[in-house]
């Protein structure tokens, strides 16, 4: 146990060290520029991080975690974006999430337009993310076109020019909206559900 | 103005997401009412002994579940079930154009005997005692505790259809397509109708007044059971549509001279002796599809489809999973 707490510092002194020596060498040099291209492919866990319902009783309308009632998930997703300038990116990410409740299935398919902002760059990137767009969400019978919103943000390692790992996570918000007036009397269904992908991506880059 | 274009495309995007979803229940909100599911699958409840349920499930089985111990046993393999109140009767599947045979054991010992053979059974009604039977190309109800007791015959049925049976406390009656356009409502005391000219999927008699609800959801009322009237309120917005088969009796009980059937939303809502149709808002019913109700004084135990048996407490409202 002792060893492996130790590998794990030994490895977290070694990025630290190189980030903070990529940042006082002053790389001015920027790794991107406009044009330059990221393919990422993702995949990872998704855990429920609540469900926000407005119309609710007192006392329910906000459920977090488990009280949700679903249990961890699946997410993968790929990425392409391109550069606007040195550190703006914007593309598009086309995503599938699985999770179960205490019965069925809920499967959503996200796509979204993506902007990556990448304050650090080099060997070793911080990218930040945010997402606007739509997701087609279906739970037994029911389905539901949604709009989208994400905010996302990682630590990435190009272990070689062209290639690098990232590890990163974000909130995904999808809201679950209806009408008073609509003819199924269903506006107290009205939720905002908020979902936390945590992935591992592997990205492609190119200048 | 760019300000403005991109609001108005914000504002477009999201009445389109808005309009295209209006039909739905909530996804998130179902979720977050989800219940386990349990392995039996659908459950038809047929009697409760002490703290030990009696029911048909979806596998063709006749099994126990202990509420207590939370355990279900395998009794038999059965296609029908009833009960006379002291003893079990079920019969296993056959193959097409056999006789079925039935047999009776006592709940308090499982211990099956040879009853009765030689029916061809098409329904038997899980709590009432009561089977419908293939009869000389007619149709007959028989009491299956006493198979001499016809209790209605000479039922008609259209190009091989095959009528239904539909029970209510004790009360019955036979709804069956007798033409091509026609259905006819065969009732208990021996008297029929073709006023209802429709499936009928569910029915209340309370004193002298009957409510039926139809295959179309349109509910019919009559005071004494022989003029019969289309109530004003329907219930194709309330109920499920595309149920099949359509003529399948919908799963309902009988409380306090309502009765309560279960909306497309899972809640409860009853319909009145005047074809009144009202939600049941004071139950909070879980996100369950009820599949079989077994009602005993103020409780009322609910077979699900998928997930296991719950009890209504009619006088606190309260619902809890058994």
């Amino acid at each position: 146990m002792k060893r492996k707490v130790l590998i794990v510092l030994l490895l977290l002194t070694v990025f630290t060290t190189s980030v903070f020596a990529q940042l006082e060498s002053g790389e001015k040099s920027h790794q991107y520029s406009m044009g330059s291209k990221m393919f990422t492919f993702r995949v990872g866990p998704i855990l429920p991080a609540f469900f926000f319902r407005p119309y609710a009783e007192d006392g329910e309308k906000m459920l977090s975690f488990f009280n949700t009632r679903l249990k961890v998930g699946g997410y993968g997703s790929i990425r392409y974006q391109g550069f606007l300038n040195n550190y703006l990116a914007l593309g598009g990410e086309l995503g599938y999430i699985f999770a179960n409740d205490r019965s069925d299935l809920f499967t959503s398919v996200p796509f979204q337009a993506k902007l990556t902002y990448i304050p650090l760059q080099g060997t070793f990137e911080i990218p930040i993310s945010v997402g606007l767009g739509f997701a087609y969400n279906s739970y037994g019978q029911a389905s539901y076109f949604s709009m989208l919103a994400t905010a996302e943000i990682g630590f990435s390692w190009f272990f070689k020019e062209d290639w690098g790992l990232t590890i990163g996570g974000g909130l995904q918000l999808i809201p679950e909206l209806y009408v008073k007036d609509a003819p199924n009397n269903n506006w107290q269904d009205t939720t905002l559900a908020g979902l936390m992908p945590l992935t591992i991506s592997v990205t492609y880059r190119s200048n | 103005m760019r300000t403005k274009i991109e609001l108005i495309i914000i504002i477009v995007a999201l009445l389109l997401t808005m309009s295209c979803n209006t039909d739905n229940d909530g996804i998130f909100m179902q979720i977050s009412k989800s219940e386990t599911k349990v392995d039996v699958g659908s459950i038809t409840l047929i009697a409760k002994v002490n703290n030990t349920f009696y029911a048909r499930t979806r596998e063709h089985q006749v099994q126990s579940y202990n509420s207590d111990s939370k355990e279900w046993k395998t009794l038999a393999y059965a296609s029908f079930a009833t009960t006379d109140g002291t003893y079990l009767y079920y019969a296993p599947s056959v193959k097409e154009d056999e006789a079925q045979q039935i047999y009776q054991t006592p709940f308090s010992d499982f211990d099956p005997t040879q009853y009765s053979s030689d029916y061809t059974i098409i329904r038997m009604d899980n709590q009432s005692d009561l089977m419908l039977v293939e009869d000389n190309e007619n149709f007959s109800v028989i009491q299956v505790s006493d198979t001499s007791s016809k209790k209605l015959k000479n039922i008609e049925a259209y190009d091989n259809l095959k009528p239904q049976l539909l029970t209510q406390g004790e009360d019955f009656l036979v709804s069956s397509r007798t033409d091509e356009d026609k259905y006819t409502q065969y009732f208990d005391d021996e008297t029929e109708t073709t006023d209802i000219n429709a499936p009928v999927i569910a029915f209340m008699k309370s004193g002298s007044n009957y409510v039926f609800l139809t295959a179309a959801y349109d509910i019919y009322t009559s005071e004494d059971g022989t003029a019969f009237e289309k109530a004003e309120a329907s219930g194709a917005s309330i109920f499920p549509s595309g149920r099949r088969p359509r003529s399948m009796p919908y799963p309902s009980f009988v409380h306090h001279g309502k009765l309560y059937l279960q909306n497309r939303h899972n809640q409860l809502v009853t319909i009145d002796t005047e074809g009144k149709i009202e939600s049941a808002s004071e139950i909070t019913f879980p996100i369950v599809d009820a599949y079989s109700y077994l009602v005993d004084g103020n409780k009322v135990f609910i077979g699900t489809l998928a997930n296991g048996i719950y009890e209504l407490d009619m006088t606190t409202n309260e619902v809890k999973s058994l």
